[in-house]
């Protein structure tokens, strides 16, 4: 199995924790993730491998879902940590929009201690703020937004959307969701663009 | 062969080794995804005391890379012995540029004030916080406290502002004043004074509050809604210094320090030195003041 040898665990994952820290507290914009030359396996963008890189250890678990076992085999010989149920994982990292269930079967924390949900990392096709041909248009409002905002989400699967807005209806309890996408406009350059449970989601 | 091999730097990057900053990063994003919401985290050992910063420094230093432009504020001073030693450990461990102009600084650590200038949405702000339990004044058990924010029950800090109100005839809470996080959670603003208060709300940057001793991190994310708690006939009010010209400027609205010189007389000083600065430069910084509602009768 790859081992990556190029990827800096200091300053490469400063700079994409940095990403998505901005995309978390601005829900729905999209921010870069910087090109960096690693190999990741067939199927497994770079974007999504460096905010898993970023944000996976041994202190935590994961799940995947959606990939072949070369992937699986990639993440744990990278970060060394293990795969746990979907129930129990701390992170859920998917290609393309998580199935309803496991949106629904995911950590979702207690009242006490919101913080020990599940977060996911989802490898998803294009999104864009202007409509696309066979897009789903999302309105995301909340923390961290202005007024609304509007994205048009290609492919995308409205049943996930409505659990995701179910799993997320008692704040504080919930989960987060990263997204790591791509730009068609800008080829080569990959994005990444969270919903936090905080935010409210309207279909359509 | 035993190959002998010399490190460039004594330390890790930024001080914290990276198993520890990646958990404190994802800690950082559960407080910003719960508003308001204290995150416990692990509070690693730092070369000074808890409780004189560590929080703070915890948090810039999972932040920052070397294109980062840090600058850090104690009591709105660039130049107190809190704020120099500590910009100069994060310069030391992180050789990043550091400065004291407020629209300059890319993270910008704050010890009981908001700059007095708007931030930027490419900015963050990290708060050092000393106690971030707002309802420790009025509940002394960890376990119940998170009970009581679990289920929004805030009635006891309301009969607590009730109280004051009715024994001194105003709220008496000047620094670190109850603020509601997105019509939810309460939390408290850190030591900053009332002043600085409306300026949380709605504001373009990131703002971070991390405590060390108390192991808590926590979030307002940018263009979050930010209420002060105040009954219908008791509006929260900020500090006046209406009529008053710092001594140094000649200029008012801002917040300003009171400086006593003798028994008889006292002179004002506007509180933020970069601040300050601009002005005796001739601009004047773009600021949001707060309008104090009419007191009644």
């Amino acid at each position: 199995m790859i081992k990556e040898k190029n990827y800096d665990t200091v300053f490469h994952s400063q700079e994409h924790f940095r990403s998505v820290l901005d995309s978390m507290a601005r829900p729905g914009k999209l921010n870069p993730i910087t090109d960096i030359e690693i190999h990741p396996v067939e199927g497994l963008r770079k974007s999504t491998a460096c905010v898993a890189f970023a944000l996976i250890n041994r202190d935590v678990s994961f799940q995947i879902l959606g990939f072949t076992g070369e992937v699986v085999d990639y993440i744990k010989a990278n970060r060394n940590t293990d795969l746990a149920p979907t129930e129990q994982a701390d992170f859920i990292i998917t290609l393309g929009y998580p199935e309803p269930e496991s949106v629904e079967q995911s950590k979702e924390g207690i009242l006490t201690y919101p913080e020990t949900s599940a977060s996911f990392i989802c490898q998803i096709p294009e999104v864009s703020d202007e409509p696309m041909e066979g897009s789903l248009k999302v309105t995301l409002k909340g923390p961290g937004i202005p007024e609304e905002k509007t994205l048009f989400f290609k492919d995308a699967d409205p049943r996930f959307f409505e659990a995701l807005s179910l799993k997320n209806e008692e704040f504080p309890l919930g989960v987060d969701m990263i997204f790591t996408t791509f730009s068609a406009k800008q080829p080569g350059v990959e994005q990444v663009l969270c919903i936090p449970r905080s935010t409210q989601i309207k279909i359509g | 062969m035993i190959e002998q091999k010399k490190f460039e730097r004594a330390y890790n990057y930024a001080f914290i080794d990276e198993g520890t900053k990646m958990e404190i990063r994802r800690k950082m994003l559960k407080a910003v995804a719960i508003p308001g919401y204290q995150v416990p985290y692990s509070s690693p050992e730092m070369p000074i005391s808890r409780g004189w910063g560590t929080g703070g420094l915890h948090a810039s230093l999972s932040l920052i890379g070397p294109k980062d432009t840090f600058k850090i504020i104690d009591q709105g001073s660039d130049a107190s012995v809190n704020a120099c030693n500590l910009r100069n450990f994060v310069k030391r461990m992180t050789e990043c540029k550091t400065t004291f102009n407020t629209s300059e600084a890319t993270i910008i650590q704050t010890r009981h004030r908001v700059t007095e200038e708007v931030l930027t949405d490419k900015q963050i702000i990290v708060f050092q916080v000393p106690q971030p339990e707002i309802l420790r004044g009025v509940e002394r058990f960890e376990y119940k406290t998170r009970i009581m924010h679990a289920e929004a029950d805030y009635a006891k800090m309301w009969v607590s502002l009730y109280e004051s109100y009715v024994k001194f005839g105003d709220i008496m809470r000047g620094a670190g004043y109850p603020i509601k996080v997105n019509g939810r959670y309460l939390m408290s603003p850190s030591p900053i004074p009332r002043w600085d208060v409306p300026n949380l709300s709605h504001s373009n940057a990131i703002q971070l509050f991390s405590a060390g001793r108390e192991k808590r991190i926590y979030c307002v994310p940018p263009h979050t809604l930010i209420e002060p708690l105040e009954f219908e006939d008791v509006k929260f009010r900020v500090e006046e210094f209406e009529g008053i010209k710092c001594a140094v400027t000649d200029e008012g609205e801002a917040f300003m320090d009171e400086i006593y010189e003798n028994e008889s007389s006292k002179k004002f000083v506007i509180n933020d030195s970069n601040f300050m600065d601009r002005l005796k430069e001739g601009t004047r910084p773009n600021q949001r003041l707060f309008k104090n509602p009419p007191r009644n009768q």
